[in-house]
């Protein structure tokens, strides 16, 4: 109970209605919403209190931050009345799988609240992770953009141009995190690029927003085009979160990002 | 005939199409390198790492070897690909310095033709009921917007010239060039730094947050001009820059303060 995990449970049913209630009505989504995302920031709450350190230090732990920042971001669009209540509840829809995912389907050793890494003993760590994962919830609901411009033919202006946005507030805050990633590694182990597998994944998920920014400038590019990129980017950040590991394994690759 | 060819190759040098491949290259490389067992830096160890990789990949090891691929970020086509996108950068940079400086220490032309509102890629059009009211409630209402106004004309057709983050612009060069220096930084890396002291750190850091400066200025003052034409029937708007949707939403309000909406935007 101490760590948060019931919790994460109710955090996940909350954030699974509040996908469901935008469709009806955007107040309702919010409110289900703004819990879910509370119970989910007390979940993540009482399990730093009780490790004694900031809960991002595992793949468990950075998915429920990586759901809270995708939900969050739907949630600031729904306030704002920005963008369409079907995107905002394809969000949180995929805010709600990555909760279930990282509950339900991680073995219990691997959500256990452990001793902390000396490498993770760090002032860097909040800094670092936390950009990574306010800028992948960005990401995400460019992504859900891109799939709702995709499959829903209304209001395609209204997805495009939320694409944009949610990159624009994105692609710095994954820049931020790879410029204090790099301080961090410097001063962890000497060099600050290394080219390990979380590393240069990161490094592919930037190069394909970089991609989406230089070609939505031309007119061809946009639309259909511009869709397809934010998709294959969120496409990257999963990967980068959750296939990374999965690659390690496969390829019997050693990564210094694997905790 | 040869200042033409050279033209045409300056031109293709910085464009924005010889960019997208190469970023596209350097993906597709970066994706290929992480499949494999990269090499480590210090070559006195690179035969006994052979040897255990020999045990993971077995017989296939030197054809992976022959084709390079336990060294891909070290390699003659990946480097190859990141200098021509160092290349490319700088050269896009020098190629919009010029008309950047141009354009952020001239004055805009305010009053445009006919032609220019009737082809602009973004533009709108409205039935004026106002009068000479118009223009003042159109000039209040986008400086309460941020933008500067420029008002020329006469009192039957008056012209409006407006623009916001004139200054934003310079994002775009000024994050081209970070991008520049940091590619340096890190070219130079494997010659430069020994074990414990690497001198590329600092200027890569530094070289990076200009780069995420700059990239966000760019990115959150988009550089928007409109002009607007008001005579004593219509009004006319016609826009270029970032506006994302904003071009039809103030297009909306400016009729509805001056008229009736006949809003439109193509491209």
């Amino acid at each position: 109970m101490a760590d948060g995990s019931p919790m994460v449970l109710v955090a996940g049913g909350l954030v699974l209605l509040s996908a469901l209630a935008y469709l009806v009505r955007r107040q309702a989504g919010l409110l289900l919403g703004a819990m879910g995302a509370a119970v989910l920031v007390g979940a993540l709450g009482a399990r730093g209190i009780r490790a004694g350190y900031w809960p991002l230090t595992n793949q468990y732990e950075f998915a429920l931050a990586f759901a809270l920042a995708t939900a969050l971001a739907a949630l600031t669009t729904a306030v704002r009345r920005k963008g369409l209540s079907v995107i905002q509840a394809a969000t949180m829809l995929l805010s709600a799988l990555l909760i279930v995912l990282a509950r339900l389907g991680m073995p219990s050793f691997r959500r256990a609240v452990r001793s902390l890494p000396p490498v993770l003993d760090s002032a860097w760590l909040p800094l670092h992770v936390g950009a990574a994962a306010l800028g992948y919830g960005a990401l995400a609901m460019a992504g859900v953009s891109g799939a709702v411009w995709l499959a829903w033919r209304r209001s395609r202006s209204e997805a495009e141009n939320l694409i944009g946005r949610a990159i624009a507030v994105g692609y710095p805050l994954l820049t931020l995190s790879m410029l204090l990633g790099m301080v961090w590694a410097q001063q962890a182990w000497g060099r600050y690029w290394n080219w390990d597998l979380k590393e240069t994944w990161t490094l592919i998920t930037w190069l394909a927003y970089t991609l989406y920014w230089h070609l939505q400038r031309r007119p061809r590019w946009k639309g259909r085009w511009m869709a397809w990129l934010a998709l294959v980017g969120l496409g990257s950040v999963l990967f980068t979160l959750f296939g990374v590991g999965w690659l390690a394994r496969q390829v019997g690759l050693e990564s210094l990002h694997l905790f | 005939m040869a200042t033409r060819w050279l033209r045409r190759l300056w031109r293709i040098l910085g464009s924005i199409r010889l960019a997208a491949a190469l970023l596209f290259a350097l993906l597709l490389t970066s994706v290929v390198g992480s499949l494999f067992s990269q090499m480590p830096d210090d070559p006195s160890v690179s035969e006994p790492w052979l040897d255990a990789v020999r045990l993971r990949y077995g017989p296939a090891t030197g054809l992976w070897q022959a084709l390079g691929l336990f060294d891909v970020y070290r390699s003659p086509l990946f480097l190859i690909v990141l200098a021509a996108l160092l290349v490319n950068t700088l050269v896009c940079t020098v190629q919009c310095t010029s008309p950047l400086c141009r354009s952020l220490t001239r004055t805009p032309v305010v009053i445009q033709s006919d032609a220019f509102y009737q082809e602009a890629a973004m533009r709108a059009e409205w039935p004026v009921a106002r009068g000479g009211d118009a223009v003042d409630v159109a000039r209040q209402s986008l400086a309460r917007r941020g933008y500067q106004v420029l008002v020329d004309g006469e009192a039957d057709c008056a012209h409006i010239c407006a623009e916001r983050g004139k200054w934003g612009r310079l994002g775009s060069p000024v994050s081209h060039a970070a991008a520049v220096c940091f590619f340096l930084a890190l070219l130079a890396r494997p010659a430069l730094s020994c074990t414990g002291h690497d001198p590329t750190f600092w200027p890569a850091v530094a070289a990076l947050s200009v780069f995420l400066v700059a990239t966000s200025v760019s990115l959150w003052m988009p550089h928007q001009r409109l002009w607007l034409r008001v005579d004593a029937q219509r009004a006319r708007m016609a826009g270029v820059g970032d506006f994302g949707l904003e071009f039809n939403r103030l297009a909306e309000l400016l009729s509805e303060m001056c008229g009736e909406a006949q809003a439109g935007r193509d491209g």
